[in-house]
C-alpha cells in the first residue's frame, strides 16, 4: 500500500511522542520483567532448596538424650534425626566454626560450589564465612589443631541466616561460620564437647501436640523451635515476604495501568486523524484495511518498547538477585535468566493493548458517513460546554471549556499525572514507614537499655535493675511466640494506650501489645489461651487492654500476677532490665540484649535491605513520572495546534498564547499530584497490611513532609520541564502550515 | 504608496524541485484601495498575501506597509505588526471551536488599542442573534462573517482576504462582499482580496494578475461596480 509511506512520516513528525511512549513502555516492562524474574526465579529456587534439603519442621533439645528414636518415629509418624555439632576454634582468629556431620534425613547440606567431601580432611564451609575470612576453595584451614582442606562451599538450610544462637539478632561471619566434614572425621571429636539438637519432620498423620506432649513426658523438653520461629530459616523467607507485594502486585499493576494509559493516549492520537481516515475511507479503502493500517502505529511502539524493556532487564538481573538476598544471608542462587512468563507478557501485553486501542479507535471513527468525517464532524455532536452568556473573559471561558468541555482528555491528563507519581510516592512512603517503624518501635518498647536473660530462675530483688518474670509461650493454633512479662517497675517498659495513658498493672490485669493483638486477632475483653512451649500446658488469659507497641509480641502484667498464673514463687524472676550495663558473668546469662543492638538489627534487616531494593524502583519511577507528565502535556498541545497557530496569526505573542492554551492544566496539576500521592500511600498501606498478615510486624503507613515535598517537587519539576519543552514547540507551530490544512 | 513590495523573492525546495513561489514581485497600492488579486492555482497569490500580512517573509526583497518595513522585522516585530494593523480572513474560517461567535471576536478586541464595539459590529454583520453560538452551530457564510468581524474589530489599516468566498454560495458571497465594501467606505480600510472569481474583480479599485510567481498585470479598474451589481 502507498499508505505505508505514511508510517515513516507519521513517526518522524511525532517523534517525541512515539519516543516517549516507547521508552515509557520499555521502562515499565523492564521494571516488571527484572523484578518478576529475579524474584520469581530466586523464590522458586529457594523453595526447591528447602524441599530438596528436607528442611526440618521444628528442632528441639531435651533434658535426657533420646534413646529410642525409632519408637518415637513409629508411634507419631515423624522423622527425627539427631544432629550433633561441635564448635571448633579457628587458629590465629577469634572465629569459631560449627561442624556438622552430613545428616541423612533432615537438613541435608548442599554443595554450592567446589566438590563434595571425599577424604576425612576435607571440609565444606559456608560462603559468607569464607568470604569474610578471605578463604578460597582449595585453601586449608586450621581448626583446634587439625588442618582441613576446603573442598567447597556449603549451604545448610537451617543456617541460611548464620546465627550462633538461635535467639541472636545478628549474624557475624567474622566470628562464626558452619562447616561439614565426613561422618568418619566427625566421630573422632570429643563427645563431651558436642552439643545435640534434634530435628523433626512431621507427616500428614502426625498429631503434633500429642508428639510434643509425649516428648516432654519422656525426655523433658528444654527447647522447642518451630520452623516459623526459627530466624536462621525465616529471615531469608521474611525478605521475600517483604517484597512479595511490591513485586507480585504493585509492579505488575503499575505496568498494566501504564500500558492502558498509553493505549488510551495512542487512541487519542489516532482520533486526531479522523479527517484523514474519512478521506481514505471515502477514497474506497475498506474499514478493516484502514484499521489495520493504523494498528501498525500502535504495534511498533508496543513491540519496540517490549523488546527494549526485556533487553534492559537482563543486565539488571544479577545485581537485583544479589540485592534480594540481604548481604548477611547466604546467597543460594544467582538469577541469570528472565522467566518465559514475564518476557512473554512483556512482549505481548503492550503490543496487544496498543493495537487494540488504535484498531478500535479507527473503527469507531469510521462509523459516521465519510462526509461527516471529512468535515471533521462527529456523528453524535458533543454539546459544547455552556457559559455562553456568562460575564467572564474569553480567556477564562476558553480555559474552563478546555478543561471541563473535554472531560475525557482532562481525566486522562489527571490520571496520567497521578499514575506517573504513584510509584514514586509509594517508594517514598515505603521507606518512610519503615524508617519510622525502626525509629519508633524500639523507643516504644520502653526506657530500659539492657536486658539480661538469666540462665536460672531467681527470687527476690536483684542488686540493680528491675526484676522481670519473662517466659515465651505459644498461642493455641498459632506457632508464633508471645513473651509474657511480669514486671513491677513500669519505668522500664511502656504499657500505655494510644492516648498515652498508662495501664495500671493491678492484680490479675493482663495487657497485650498492639502487634500481638493484631497477630492473634484479639482485643480488650477477649480471652487468649497461651501454652507452655515445653509441656504444652495451657493458660487462658483475659486481655484487659492493648498497649502501644508495634514491634514486639508481648503480654504484660505485674510480677505477682504472672507468677501466680505460672504457679511460681511470687517474687521469682528470669530477666533483669536495666538502664545501665550490669556486671553479669557469662555463665549467669542465657543472653544479653541491648536496645541499641535491637534497633541496629531492625535497621539492618528491614530498613537497609528494603531501601537498597527500592532505590532502583525509585529511579525508574521518577523517569516514568517525568515521561508521563510530558506525554500528558504533549496531548494537550497536539490537540491545540490549530488554536495556537490562529492566535499567532492574530498577532498574539508566544507568552500570551501559552497563558491561554498551554497553561490550562495548571489547575489540574495539583489534583493529579495529590491523587498520585494518595494512591501511592494507599499502595503502601496495602503493602504493609499484606505483610502484617504474613509475618506479624505492624508497620504503619507514614510519609514525612520532606518526602511529600520531594514527590510534589518531582512531578512539578517534570511538569515545568515538559511545559518548557512544549512551549518551545508552541514557538515552532507554523502559521502558514496550519492555515493550509483545513481546520474546523 | 501605502503598500510597497520591491523585487520580493520566495523559493521553496531546492535543485530539481525548486519552486519560485514569488519570483521578483514588484507591487504597490494606495491606502483605502480595494485590490483584487487574480491568478491560476499555484501562482503564488497566497504566498504574496501571507508576506503582506507578516505571516511569512520573503527570501529577498523589500516589503513596506505604511511606515513599517516588514522585511527588517524579526518574529516579534511581525507579531506586533499583525496585532496592530492587519485583519485576516481565510477560506477556511479558522475560528476557535471552543469559543462562541462573540468570544471569537473578543479574542482580537482584547489585544487591540481601540477596538470597535463588538455588538455593533455583529449587528452590522447580521450576527447579533447568533453571537452566543459556537462555530459548529453556524453555516459556512455565518462563520465567514464571524471571521470578518474578528478581522475588523481592531479596525485594521489593512484587511487581507484569501478566497474568503471560496466556500460560500453566491448569495452568501454577495453578503460578505457587501460588508467589505461598506467597511472600505466607512473606515477607509485598505483591502486585498484573493479570488478565482473574475466577477469579484468588478468591485476592485486595482486589479493584479499573478502568473508563476510574477505579476503580469497591475492596473486600476476603470469600471468599478458596487457589489450589488457584480455578477458572481
Ligand atoms: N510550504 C511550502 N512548501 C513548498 N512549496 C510551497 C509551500 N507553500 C507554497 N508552496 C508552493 O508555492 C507555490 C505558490 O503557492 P500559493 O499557495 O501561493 O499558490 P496560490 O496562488 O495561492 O494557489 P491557490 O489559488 O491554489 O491557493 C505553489 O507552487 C506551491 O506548491
Ligand atoms: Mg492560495
Amino acid at each position: 500500500m502507498v499508505l505505508n509511506k505514511r508510517y515513516i512520516r507519521n513517526f518522524r513528525s511525532n517523534l517525541s511522542f512515539f519516543l516517549s511512549i516507547t521508552i515509557l513502555t520499555a521502562l515499565v516492562v523492564c521494571l516488571y520483567v527484572a523484578f518478576d524474574s529475579s524474584y520469581g526465579v530466586q523464590q522458586e529456587s529457594f523453595n526447591k532448596l528447602l524441599d530438596e534439603a528436607q528442611l526440618e519442621d521444628a528442632q528441639f533439645m531435651t533434658l535426657l538424650p533420646i534413646d529410642d528414636v525409632q519408637e518415637l518415629e513409629e508411634k507419631h509418624h515423624v522423622t527425627v534425626e539427631t544432629q550433633p555439632y561441635i564448635d571448633l576454634h579457628m587458629e590465629n582468629s577469634e572465629a569459631e566454626v560449627r561442624i556438622f556431620a552430613p545428616s541423612s534425613a533432615i537438613n541435608l547440606y548442599r554443595v554450592q560450589d567446589g566438590r563434595d567431601l571425599e577424604s576425612d580432611t576435607d571440609i565444606l564451609l559456608n560462603g559468607l564465612f569464607m568470604q569474610r575470612q578471605n578463604l578460597e576453595i582449595g585453601d586449608s584451614i586450621d581448626l583446634d589443631g587439625r588442618t582441613y582442606h576446603i573442598c567447597g562451599e556449603v549451604i545448610r538450610t537451617d543456617y541460611l541466616f548464620c546465627l550462633k544462637n538461635i535467639t541472636d539478632t545478628f549474624s557475624d561471619s567474622d566470628r562464626f561460620g558452619i562447616g561439614v566434614v565426613k561422618e568418619s572425621a566427625f566421630v573422632t571429636y570429643e563427645k563431651k564437647d558436642m552439643a545435640t539438637v534434634y530435628a523433626v519432620r512431621y507427616s500428614d498423620k502426625t498429631d503434633v501436640t500429642a508428639f510434643r506432649k509425649a516428648l516432654n513426658e519422656k525426655y523433658g523438653t528444654l527447647s522447642y523451635v518451630d520452623v516459623s520461629n526459627n530466624s536462621r530459616i525465616q529471615s531469608p523467607k521474611d525478605q521475600f515476604d517483604e517484597l512479595s507485594y511490591t513485586v507480585q502486585i504493585i509492579l505488575p499493576t503499575t505496568m498494566v495501568f501504564m500500558v492502558l494509559l498509553i493505549a488510551v493516549v495512542l487512541g487519542r492520537k489516532i482520533k486526531n486523524e479522523r479527517k484523514m481516515i474519512g478521506v481514505l475511507h471515502a477514497l474506497g479503502y475498506k474499514r478493516y484495511e484502514l484499521a489495520l493500517h493504523y494498528s501498525v502505529l500502535g504495534a511498533i511502539p508496543g513491540i519496540l518498547g517490549g523488546i527494549l524493556g526485556v533487553l534492559f532487564s537482563i543486565p539488571a538481573l544479577a545485581p537485583l538477585s544479589d540485592m534480594l538476598i540481604e548481604d548477611k544471608m547466604e546467597v543460594f542462587y544467582k538469577v541469570t535468566h528472565i522467566t518465559w512468563k514475564s518476557s512473554l507478557i512483556a512482549l505481548v501485553l503492550p503490543t496487544a493493548c496498543y493495537v487494540i486501542a488504535v484498531f478500535i479507535t479507527a473503527l469507531i471513527n469510521m462509523r459516521g458517513s465519510a462526509i461527516d468525517m471529512i468535515k471533521g464532524l462527529k456523528k453524535n455532536k458533543k454539546k459544547r460546554m455552556g457559559l455562553r452568556k456568562a460575564k467572564l473573559s474569553f480567556r477564562t471561558k476558553y480555559k474552563l471549556r478546555a478543561v471541563f468541555g473535554h472531560l475525557p482528555r482532562t481525566l486522562l491528563v489527571i490520571c496520567g499525572i497521578a499514575l506517573g507519581g504513584t510509584l514514586v510516592a509509594f517508594t517514598f512512603a515505603c521507606v518512610d514507614s519503615i524508617q519510622r517503624y525502626v525509629d519508633t518501635s524500639v523507643k516504644e518498647t520502653g526506657e530500659f537499655e539492657y536486658e539480661y536473660f538469666l540462665s536460672s530462675v531467681k527470687t527476690g530483688v536483684p542488686d540493680k535493675g528491675a526484676a522481670v518474670m519473662a517466659a515465651s509461650f505459644e498461642v493455641k493454633d498459632n506457632p508464633d511466640l508471645i513473651t509474657l512479662m511480669g514486671i513491677d517497675d513500669t519505668s522500664m517498659i511502656h504499657v500505655k494506650d494510644s492516648d498515652g495513658n498508662e495501664f495500671p498493672l493491678d492484680e490479675d490485669k493482663f495487657y497485650i501489645s498492639e502487634m500481638s493483638a493484631f497477630a492473634y486477632h484479639v482485643k480488650a475483653g477477649d480471652t487468649i489461651t497461651i501454652r507452655n512451649i515445653a509441656d504444652l500446658k495451657e493458660y487462658p488469659v483475659h486481655v484487659d487492654g492493648v498497649f502501644v507497641n508495634g514491634s514486639q509480641s508481648l503480654m504484660v502484667a505485674s510480677r505477682s500476677s504472672v507468677n501466680k498464673l505460672l504457679s511460681m514463687p511470687e517474687n521469682a524472676y528470669t530477666l533483669v532490665m536495666s538502664k545501665e550495663k550490669l556486671p553479669y558473668r557469662d555463665s549467669e546469662l542465657l543472653r544479653e540484649v541491648s536496645k541499641s543492638s535491637l534497633s541496629e538489627a531492625l535497621d539492618k534487616t528491614i530498613n537497609q535491605g528494603m531501601k537498597d531494593l527500592l532505590m532502583p524502583i525509585t529511579v525508574i519511577a521518577v523517569i516514568i513520572s517525568v515521561i508521563t507528565t510530558y506525554l500528558m502535556v504533549n496531548i494537550l498541545l497536539n490537540e491545540s495546534t490549530s488554536v495556537i497557530s490562529m492566535l499567532k496569526v492574530l498577532g498574539y505573542r508566544d507568552g500570551e498564547i501559552n497563558r491561554i492554551v498551554t497553561y490550562i492544566y495548571h489547575l489540574l496539576l495539583p489534583i493529579g499530584i495529590a491523587l498520585g500521592i494518595w494512591l501511592g500511600t494507599v499502595l503502601n498501606r496495602l503493602n504493609f497490611e499484606s505483610q502484617t498478615a504474613k509475618y506479624n510486624s505492624f508497620i504503619e503507613n507514614y510519609v514525612t513532609p520532606k518526602s511529600l515535598l520531594i514527590c510534589v517537587g518531582i512531578t512539578l519539576a517534570s511538569y515545568v520541564i515538559s511545559m518548557f519543552l512544549l512551549s518551545s514547540k508552541v514557538k515552532k507551530v507554523e502559521m502558514v502550515e496550519s492555515l493550509k490544512n483545513n481546520q474546523e | 504608496m501605502f503598500i510597497e513590495v520591491k523585487n520580493a523573492v520566495k523559493q521553496y525546495g531546492s535543485g530539481e524541485s525548486l519552486i519560485r513561489a514569488m519570483d521578483g514581485v514588484d507591487f504597490s497600492a494606495e491606502q483605502g484601495e480595494i485590490t483584487v488579486i487574480l491568478g491560476p492555482s499555484g501562482s503564488g497569490k497566497s504566498t504574496l498575501l501571507n508576506m503582506l500580512g507578516g505571516i511569512d517573509s520573503p527570501d529577498s526583497g523589500v516589503i513596506r506597509i505604511g511606515k513599517t518595513e516588514l522585511t527588517s522585522q524579526g518574529k516579534s516585530g511581525l507579531s506586533e505588526y499583525r496585532r496592530k494593523h492587519v485583519g485576516f480572513v481565510f477560506q477556511s474560517y479558522n475560528l476557535i471551536p471552543d469559543l462562541t461567535v462573540r468570544e471569537n471576536v473578543e479574542v482580537v478586541a482584547d489585544i487591540s488599542k481601540e477596538p470597535l464595539s463588538i455588538d455593533d459590529l455583529l449587528e452590522t454583520l447580521n450576527l447579533a442573534k447568533h453571537k452566543h453560538k459556537f462555530p459548529r452551530e453556524l453555516s459556512g457564510g455565518q462563520q465567514q462573517r464571524c471571521a470578518i468581524a474578528r478581522a475588523l474589530v481592531k479596525n485594521p489599516q489593512i484587511l487581507l482576504c484569501d478566497e474568503l468566498t471560496g466556500a460560500l454560495d453566491s448569495k452568501s458571497s454577495r453578503d460578505v462582499l457587501m460588508m467589505l465594501e461598506k467597511i472600505n467606505r466607512e473606515f477607509k480600510t485598505t483591502i486585498l482580496i484573493i479570488t478565482h472569481n473574475e466577477g469579484i474583480a468588478g468591485m476592485a479599485d486595482r486589479i493584479i494578475r499573478i502568473h508563476d510567481g510574477k505579476i503580469v498585470e497591475n492596473s486600476m479598474n476603470r469600471k468599478k461596480l458596487p457589489v450589488s451589481d457584480l455578477e458572481i
